[in-house]
């Protein structure tokens, strides 16, 4: 097997790459590939509580890289969906217990066994972030529409491109009432500010909350908003072209009517 | 009843109370034109030094009178080079 190393990383911390990367692996092991969730965040582990799996470490990332156990010793199955692994960050090592060159090594051996691995990146830009992407083949950046994770994504895709990664953009709690009301930067508004392609977008969803609370991500139930366009993004990255819902659109007659009056009313008013 | 809700306040809203996101959109650009702008002073010597290779090709210059610098704008940056020339070096 010949698989595909993703890094999901953000720059700015809190923006939902734990989050993102827990419910990209649900959907793409739900879809049929073989997936591991490598947790970079090495001192302060996190994937394993929002996968609920917090229970069953037995060995983690640095004792695969210092030896002291075999890869398949630390890899945890999933036991919603049998695709689905997590290789687990160590809670008491730091980050540099790790060099660049041992993660892209140990990335070469998930390869072999999975299709996917998404590697959940630290946030900041120092060592953490240099082990994160230094196995990965493909850059996923999670930014929330707002200035301080934006700039920060932006410096983040500077690097990635010095490092000749691709980079695709996924825009995580957008809240379509904001937007429609001119309060939050839509997707057209962030693109034209980070000229990157556009992953997907997922919209502000009390569910994420829920689901987190219960280590049991959003993607595994249907119910959710939010697990919808997950399962969009999951169907993007195995190739699928599926569109992108525009969450700025003032779709009733209702409300263009009401734009088309307040912006004539606006000009005349200035 | 939300979205009519919007149109009212939007109706109501001053000509002079720009949309919140528009205030986010310009403040974001202006501290990205800064951000994107740092160089590392590695580059800047590395740019130093293979300028003057260039330009010897084809004049004759004193390296030590090259000045070179990144003035930033609010809005743009530029990359200012000065280096006097000595004379037109001959096609050999």
């Amino acid at each position: 097997m010949d698989g595909r190393a993703i890094v999901i990383t953000s720059g700015k911390g809190g923006v939902g790459k734990t989050t993102v990367t827990a419910n990209l692996g649900s959907v793409l092991a739900q879809s049929g590939c073989k997936v591991c969730l490598m947790d970079a965040d090495i001192g302060l582990r996190n994937l394993d509580v929002v996968l609920g799996l917090e229970n069953r470490i037995v060995y983690h990332l640095v004792d695969v890289i210092a030896g002291r156990c075999r890869l398949k010793q630390a890899l945890i199955r999933d036991k919603r969906n049998e695709n689905l692994y997590l290789l687990p960050a160590s809670q008491s090592d730091d980050k540099n217990s790790v060099e660049p060159e041992q993660m892209r090594q140990l990335c070469q051996d998930l390869k072999k066994e999975h299709d996917y691995i998404l590697i959940d990146c630290p946030a900041g830009i120092e060592q953490g972030f240099r082990n994160a992407i230094a196995g990965a083949n493909h850059a996923v950046i999670v930014t929330t529409p707002e200035v301080s994770a934006i700039r920060d994504a932006d410096r983040i895709i500077g690097l990635l491109h010095a490092q000749q990664l691709d980079t695709q953009l996924i825009i995580n709690r957008l809240n379509p009432e904001l937007v429609r009301r001119g309060d939050m930067l839509d997707q057209q508004d962030v693109i034209d500010i980070l000229a990157i392609e556009l992953l997907g977008i997922v919209p502000e969803d009390q569910g994420i909350v829920i689901s987190t609370n219960k280590g049991n991500p959003a993607a595994f139930s249907e119910e959710y908003e939010a697990s919808q366009a997950f399962w969009r993004i999951g169907r993007r990255i195995r190739g699928e072209i599926v569109p992108i819902p525009n969450y700025s659109d003032n779709g009733n007659l209702w409300s263009r009517i009401g734009k088309k009056l307040s912006d004539t009313f606006r000009r005349r008013a200035s | 009843m939300n979205a009519f809700a919007d149109i009212i306040r939007k109706w109501f809203k001053s000509s002079d109370e720009a949309d919140s996101k528009n205030v986010a959109k310009d403040r974001l650009r202006l501290v990205l034109v800064h951000d994107r702008s740092m160089l590392p002073p590695e580059t800047l010597d590395a740019l130093r030094a293979e300028l003057v290779e260039v330009v010897s090709r084809y004049f004759e210059v004193d390296r030590a009178t090259l000045s070179m610098d990144v003035q930033r704008t609010r809005e743009s940056w530029a990359l200012m080079v000065n280096l006097p020339l000595r004379r037109v070096r001959s096609a050999s």
